[in-house]
């Protein structure tokens, strides 16, 4: 026990250190969760009427946010699932970081959740009169719940283990990988649910919701996470293999191929049936009633994610180059896709056929940002621990001083 | 960690101490700077006011439409009430054809193929009402003549599918109060009248109401306040400003409704 | 605040001086930090502390409590609405009575439009006058659709009706199945007896889910501290209708159970001046509702999302009309007309 505070003792120094670079970055982080925090703090004291939300659209960006999130956070799996269902062995060392974003993406998740709510102080209702299983929202809560400490556990044993110059035990984590490549699918289909199940929004009422989430969640997260591979081994001194990238690549080009098929065969559904269930989706592609708000960020996420598609295609962007362009355009096109082209167009018209526009307001955008940061600066502080104590250079029997054995990580 | 090369350690002392001090030191003013600007900043959340529409007592009257008649009607003349056969006994009853009225100016009667007094009033004796076939009623049984007409609608009304029904729902509890024809429908001029709208709700109501949803308008202008907000607030203030003095007022006069009649 | 580690392990002068330097740096860090996050939070400083009381927190759900709780409660709840209000308002918890369950007819033929049924139910029922917050929309449809989005919601013509349109006020249908109960994730709102969903507002945590759960478009969210002047408080409330909302809750339409469960009619219903809106008991044949339904061309809106509202929608028969409690003729083959 005495060992394991240490650990955590030594953890903590550790994310103070680093070089101007991890101090810009940090700070960077720091200043803008904190204006999230104030712009938070505003909105408890007045209220979401700081929002761009009203009773006609009464999700907004944060829901948006959330919902997005999780798919990165299942995408966790797509690391996890070729190690041990296929036996690809040049992702097994870079599993750690895909599961440590899964615990940044859904503390992210929960935060996301926690602004949106107009009474916070209350959220322990939850615990006390449970609606299961009829809402769907606590099945989501116990999805986001179980897969953040079946993360927690994985990452925190292997790190640990590590630590104490253990091989871990696979007893001890393994049957615990398994299920959590259930539950990671499981979480994202929960949150579709959340969707699909309300009859009163035919926008959200299919049943192509759900795998669509699941396709686009394949492509965003591991592209996230090829991204911030690039950085780890640029900057961290973490070795990646180009072998662990293009299969990785192979991944997201499936999901995306997958993802942009399923969205054809949605558009075609509603087009060509042309029926009154059509309101809102026309509203997203084409405009409604001289309405426009969504048209131009759904075009700009399908053009961003053709270009990606392309680019994964064709056979002279091999290069790992090319490779990070498509990622940039493709967490940023499903980001749009999702966010501003899943949730908000659900409310436009209304039920009953009232247009009202939703525009996030600035500090709606500032608590986004907030929660955006620090996920971040988590995710950061998390591959600054796992990194010297997966490469061996911080570990329970060292004589050298911690500050040579994190100086040496940074000099990587 | 015993393998750690020689040249990582001159390294760190080298390059990441020089490097870490002057980005070290510029973290506690850049949060000092940041506590400032939190407390003084611009970023002071305003929040639309008299926002709501102006509605007076009088309109939301729960009120029958109209007064019943008496029965006898009565009307005060010179301090006393008179009935119909107070005056009507000194003027002997005309025989047809009917003439324009020469008294009881004020009415119109706008009944539709209903034109003629003495189907509902009975020509010999005023106090009462006539049916078809020549039988009398008093006037406080002035259902039954008009369902001589509209058959359906006073079986509706008996049933209260037709017609108002105010006070209590449970008759256990309360009086269940069914209004008459003629609390509502002149009977001279039937027709509801048409009635001036309550106002409607200006828009949805956060900070972004001001930015009015029917003209679909993109966004406030630039230039005046750098904080989104205010902007919202203000445009807000200006646009409802704006509403209230280019609003004429609203005519008082009751209009008829000229619209197909459903019954 | 990083020069802890540089600190544990100084040894040598050059370590010392580096070490007081970067204990001035970590410090000058941490008390900024610390500047920073209190200056963060400052506006915290406004909440209204009387609304984060401990009591409140622990206040249990309706269902739960027990008749001395509610007694408690309703009795802070009296405070709170004579300080804030300065009028001791009449509020009690009315339950459901048995052998009721409420239904609401609308004639469609009837209604003109002129929302004195939305103001009243503002009125009634204490919802916030800034912003405003209405129950009742009323949507001017163009004659020969049925469909909402062909409806206006903020026509103000001088007079209504007008000829070419009719209208079709829409609030909470109070449906037997209902979604927005059924998304709730705390049962902050159910399902009473008499038929009526409610809210504990109290309870809500204001997810907005049952939002964008209901088809109709039927509940509001206090999105900021919801207002109302001293004089224009109606003091006749009850604990699960109109009694003052805070902010962050959801509310809707109850059918105003603070008169109904009383035997009076709906604050709306008594208002309108046509005489369009019915309501009463559907558990009593003889009650105008159950008349209605049994006679009248009754539909309800979008019956396809399976709500089974208990807010009828009727219009007047052609002629010659059925008639009333007399069973129809049997057509030669043996089905019905």
């Amino acid at each position: 026990m005495k060992t394991y505070l240490n650990f955590l003792w030594r953890c903590f120094r550790l994310s103070f250190v680093g070089d101007w670079r991890y101090y810009g970055w940090m700070l960077g982080l720091t200043i803008i969760v904190l204006l999230g925090l104030n712009a938070y703090a505003k909105q408890l004291v007045y209220g979401l009427v700081v929002t761009g939300m009203t009773d006609q659209v009464s999700w907004g960006l944060y829901i948006a946010n959330f919902t997005y999130l999780v798919g990165m956070a299942a995408a966790a799996v797509m690391l996890v699932i070729p190690v041990y269902i296929y036996r690809k062995h040049e992702l097994h060392d870079l599993v750690i970081f895909g599961e440590l974003f899964a615990v940044a993406a859904i503390v992210m998740c929960l935060l996301f959740v926690q602004v949106d709510l107009g009474r916070p102080d209350r959220f322990m209702h939850i615990f006390w009169r449970f609606n299961f299983p009829v809402s769907m929202l606590t099945w989501d809560v116990i999805a986001l719940g179980g897969y953040l400490l079946l993360n927690l556990h994985i990452c925190g044993y292997l790190v640990y283990a590590a630590y104490r110059n253990r091989k871990p035990s696979p007893r001890f984590y393994v049957p615990f990988v398994f299920v959590a490549i259930g539950w990671a699918i499981s979480i994202h289909t929960v949150t579709a649910f959340l969707f699909v199940g309300l009859g009163g929004r035919p926008f959200w009422n299919t049943a192509i919701i759900a795998p669509r989430f699941l396709a686009s969640a394949f492509a965003a997260g591991p592209a996230f996470i090829i991204l911030t591979l690039q950085v780890i081994r640029r900057y961290a001194g973490y070795q990646v293999s180009n072998e662990a990238l293009r299969l990785l690549r192979n991944i997201v080009t499936v999901a995306m191929t997958v993802n942009m098929f399923l969205l054809v065969c949605e558009l075609f559904t509603e087009f060509y049936a042309d029926s009154a269930h059509l309101a809102s989706t026309k509203y997203l592609f084409l405009g409604l009633h001289g309405h426009h708000g969504l048209v131009p960020w759904i075009w700009t996420a399908i053009t961003l994610n053709t270009i990606a598609l392309i680019i994964l295609y064709l056979p002279f962007t091999q290069s790992l180059r090319f490779l990070n362009i498509a990622c940039v355009l493709m967490v940023v096109g499903i980001w749009i896709e999702k966010g501003m082209g899943l949730v908000v167009p659900a409310f436009i018209p209304t039920p009953l056929g009232e247009m009202v526009e939703y525009q996030p307001t600035l500090n709606e955008a500032l608590v986004c940002f907030g929660i955006w940061a620090f996920g971040l600066l988590l995710y950061t502080i998390f591959v600054r621990i796992s990194v010297p104590v997966l490469t061996g250079q911080l570990t329970l029997n060292d004589n050298v001083t911690p500050q040579a054995a994190t100086a040496g990580a940074i000099a990587k | 960690m015993g393998e750690t090369p020689k040249h990582r350690d001159e390294h760190d002392q080298r390059s990441v101490p020089a490097q870490r001090s002057w980005a070290a030191y510029c973290i506690g003013p850049v949060f000092f700077a940041l506590a400032a600007w939190f407390l003084w900043g611009p970023a002071i959340v305003e929040l639309p006011i008299e926002s709501t529409p102006k509605v007076n007592a009088a309109q939301l009257t729960t009120a029958p439409r109209r007064e019943i008649l008496g029965n006898p009607p009565t009307i005060e003349i010179g301090g006393f009430k008179r009935t119909c056969m107070d005056c009507h006994q000194m003027f002997p009853p005309r025989d047809d054809p009917p003439v324009a009225l020469a008294q009881h100016k004020h009415i119109v009667l706008n009944h539709g193929i209903n034109k003629q007094c003495r189907n509902c009033h009975d020509s010999k004796d005023r106090n009462l009402l006539v049916l078809r076939g020549g039988e009398t009623i008093t006037y406080d049984q002035v259902e039954t003549l008009c369902a001589k007409c509209h058959g359906p609608t006073f079986r509706d009304w008996e049933h209260g599918a037709h017609g108002r029904t105010n006070g209590y729902w449970d008759a256990s509890r309360g009086t269940v109060r069914r209004l008459r024809c003629t609390e509502c429908h002149d009977p001279h001029n039937p027709r509801v009248p048409a009635m001036d709208p309550l106002a409607p709700l200006p828009g949805p109501h956060t900070l972004r109401m001001g930015e009015s949803h029917a003209e679909g308008e993109s966004g406030a202008s630039h230039a005046e306040h750098r904080d989104p907000l205010r902007r919202a607030i203000h445009k807000y203030i200006a646009d409802e400003r704006k509403r209230a003095e280019s609003k004429p007022e609203k005519s008082e006069k009751v209009e008829y409704y000229k619209g197909e009649d459903s019954e | 605040m990083k020069s802890v580690a540089d600190q544990s392990n100084s040894t040598g002068e050059g370590r010392d001086r580096l070490s007081r330097r970067s204990f001035l740096r970590g410090s000058l860090g941490a008390a900024g930090g610390a500047a920073a996050l209190a200056a963060a939070l400052s506006p915290l400083r406004m909440l209204d502390t009387e609304d984060y009381t401990v009591e409140k927190f622990l206040q249990k759900h309706y269902k739960e409590m027990s008749p001395g709780d509610m007694d408690s409660v309703l009795d802070r709840i009296r405070g709170e609405v004579e300080k804030r209000y300065a009028i001791r308002p009449e509020l009690r918890d009315i339950k459901a009575q048995d052998g009721v369950e409420f239904v609401y007819a609308l004639h469609l033929g009837r209604c003109i439009g002129c929302r004195r049924c939305v103001h009243a139910c503002v009125q009634e029922n204490n919802q916030s006058r800034s912003p405003e917050i209405q129950y009742i929309r009323v949507l001017e449809m163009p004659k020969g659709s049925i469909d909402v989005e062909q409806g206006r919601h903020d026509y103000d013509r001088p007079t209504v009706p007008d000829p070419d349109h009719y209208y079709m006020p829409v609030q909470c249908h109070q449906c037997a199945n209902p979604p927005c109960v059924k998304v709730c994730p705390i049962e902050a709102t159910w399902q009473e007896q008499d038929g009526i969903v409610v809210i504990d507002y109290d309870w809500c945590i204001g997810c907005r889910y049952c939002e964008a759960a209901c088809p109709y478009w039927a509940r509001r969210f206090n999105f900021t501290e919801p207002k109302i002047a001293r004089e224009e408080l109606n003091p006749n409330m009850a604990y699960l209708s109109n009694r003052p909302r805070k902010q962050g809750v959801m509310e809707k339409c109850h059918f105003c159970l603070q008169r109904t469960r009383a035997g009076q009619m709906p604050a709306c219903l008594e208002v309108c001046p046509v005489g369009a809106r019915k309501f009463g008991n559907i558990l009593d044949p003889e009650s105008e509702v159950s008349q209605i339904l049994k006679n009248k061309h009754v539909f309800v809106l979008k019956q396809e999302v399976g709500t089974l509202p208990r807010f009828f929608y009727y219009f007047d028969e052609d002629y010659p009309r059925n008639t009333f409690n007399k069973p129809l003729p049997v057509l030669p083959g043996g089905s019905h007309g």
